[in-house]
């Protein structure tokens, strides 16, 4: 008796040894920026400025300098300003991506094309960001935790004591490896009959966590970023008081051509590009920015084991 | 170890830990050609170049070395990465640190020259380097790059930058800063010594201040306490 089944109809070709999904599904990876999260400054586009640096200036205004008490009848003697500046420098980063018209046309209805692409950038410029960003942890003066030693509560605590001691308000943030999340996580665990043990927020930092804004420990909000530098067999991570880290971006002018898009909140500028011989369409995505520590005495760089 | 199919060599326009894949793939096809020659490096993403910067307050660790306990500079770092702490970016390559380096500077940090050979570098699967201290040595295992530090030969180079006068000891007020910050610690977890984890690192946190409060006294390097021998009764 004969019997279709699949294998017959496999080998005849009227079955597809495999079929592909629908939908292109982007990797694992950690999507998540703080750029728009507050806890950093936005020092403003070099657009038109005459330069790709912009300098932050700082003055002892306010109470940063002190009355001093004056007898009756002598003269107030004059004091200086104590000024200080930093620099943000705003360099040229970029992606390309080149996808011949075959490979975009025998794809699906929501495949890998020229728009998909194109939206991918705006992801690509945010990993950029972050990178640029806790890159910058590696130069501040204050530290916190022990190279090659997993991090603890104790250093936590240091790094809080640090920016108390520096005179920073309440307003405090933090990036961590996610190496850094879990050490924390499990020293937290070891916390018993104290003040931190009772606190609400230890059973909410334990829970597991996301990407991006994991919770706030200690009354510090904490990121986990996996953009944290590595160095050898340590990670960087920081935490700091609002002024301390600022970044500018760059935003070219828009030109009265077709075939720029620009991702909505970004300062990313993709521009569709032909090259008729190869039948291929170049994907270009720029953007312009940077990122620094501005104001050294706000942040704590927060090293432990990678 | 380096997975079995790759073979390194050193690379002939670098120094001894360049490297790249000699061999020729052997799964090669009629259509793939006869000389190709895959590249091939550990699987990491690239990063840039750093400066190593000592800070004279806050960059100390108080490690044991040569059978002494003794303060050590430690480092922060400069990446040479446009964008970042205001590297700026040179037109066709490269990047300009000079105004950052300026800034690290004005910061209170010293800023110890690439040249004096701290750094080397790794090809990476994707292209481009990475790089790393001369004291790192990569052990790929699959996908992951595991790291393995020469903290005594770190050590040493560290001690030898004192020795030198390339960076001045300890100041005695740091000292007080550094002592200060750990007895906080020590004291913090003095209460919770029932708990077997957290006495095991508060005996040694406490071992430590005690050595650093020595150092502080004596401003010499403290030798590492030696355990009385053990008294063998002899057989009669």
């Amino acid at each position: 008796m004969a019997i279709i089944d699949y294998n017959v109809l496999d080998t005849d070709g009227i079955r597809m040894d495999l079929m592909i999904e629908n939908e292109v599904r982007a990797l694992l990876h950690d999507s998540a920026s703080i750029r728009n999260s507050g806890a950093i400054l936005y020092a403003g586009d070099v657009a038109g400025i005459g330069s790709d640096t912009i300098a932050l200036r700082y003055s002892s205004l306010d109470g940063f300098t002190e009355m001093s008490a004056v007898a009756d009848g002598t003269e107030i003697s004059n004091t200086n300003l104590t000024n200080a500046t930093a620099n943000i420098a705003v360099a040229r980063q970029g992606l390309r991506y080149d996808l011949t018209d075959l490979a975009s046309l025998s794809g699906f209805g929501n495949d890998i094309d020229v728009f998909r692409l194109a939206e991918s950038m705006r992801g690509a410029f945010e990993a950029r960001f972050m990178t640029l960003l806790c890159a910058t942890f590696a130069g501040i003066t204050a530290q916190a935790g022990t190279t090659n030693v997993s991090l603890s509560v104790d250093d936590f605590m240091d790094a809080i004591y640090a920016l108390e001691l520096a005179n920073n308000p309440h307003d405090l943030a933090c990036v961590l490896a996610p190496r850094q999340v879990a050490d924390l996580q499990a020293s937290i665990r070891n916390e018993t009959g104290n003040a931190i043990a009772f606190n609400p927020a230890q059973s909410e930092i334990l829970k597991v966590v996301g990407q991006g804004m994991i919770g706030s420990f200690m009354g510090v909000d904490i990121h986990k970023s996996d953009k944290c530098a590595t160095v050898g067999t340590d990670r960087i991570g920081a935490m700091w008081s609002r002024g301390a880290l600022a970044y500018a971006q760059g935003t070219p002018q828009p030109l009265a051509v077709g075939g720029v898009i620009r991702p909505a909140g970004t300062p990313v500028m993709v521009e569709l590009q032909r090259d008729a011989s190869l039948s291929l369409t170049e994907i270009v995505g720029t953007a312009y920015c940077g990122a620094a520590l501005v104001e050294d005495a706000r942040a704590c760089e927060i090293i432990s084991k990678a | 170890m380096v997975p079995k199919p790759f073979f390194f060599v050193p690379h002939d326009d670098g120094g001894p830990l360049f490297f790249k894949q000699n061999m020729e793939n052997h799964m090669s096809q009629p259509w793939t050609g006869t000389k190709q020659i895959d590249e091939s490096g550990i699987p990491i993403s690239p990063n840039t170049p750093y400066w190593l910067m000592h800070h004279p307050e806050t960059c100390w660790d108080f490690v044991c070395f040569d059978g002494a306990w003794m303060f050590l500079p430690s480092f922060r770092r400069l990446f040479e990465l446009p964008g970042c702490n205001g590297v700026r970016m040179v037109p066709r390559g490269g990047s300009d640190s000079q105004l950052a380096r300026i800034q690290m500077m004005d910061n209170g940090f010293e800023i110890l020259d690439m040249e004096m050979g701290y750094q080397t570098r790794f090809r990476t699967r994707s292209g481009g380097w990475y790089y790393v201290d001369v004291w790192s040595t990569p052990k790929v295992l699959g996908r992951k790059v595991i790291w393995k530090f020469d903290t005594q030969s770190f050590n040493r180079w560290r001690l030898d930058l004192l020795k030198d006068g390339v960076i001045a000891p300890p100041d005695e007020d740091v000292l007080t800063l550094l002592i200060d910050a750990k007895s906080k610690r020590v004291e913090r977890n003095a209460m919770k010594t029932h708990i077997p984890a957290i006495k095991e690192n508060y005996d040694k946190d406490f071992q430590i201040l005690e050595l650093m409060k020595q150092y502080q006294a004596t401003g010499k390097p403290i030798p590492v306490p030696k355990e009385p021998k053990k008294r063998v009764k002899k057989s009669v």
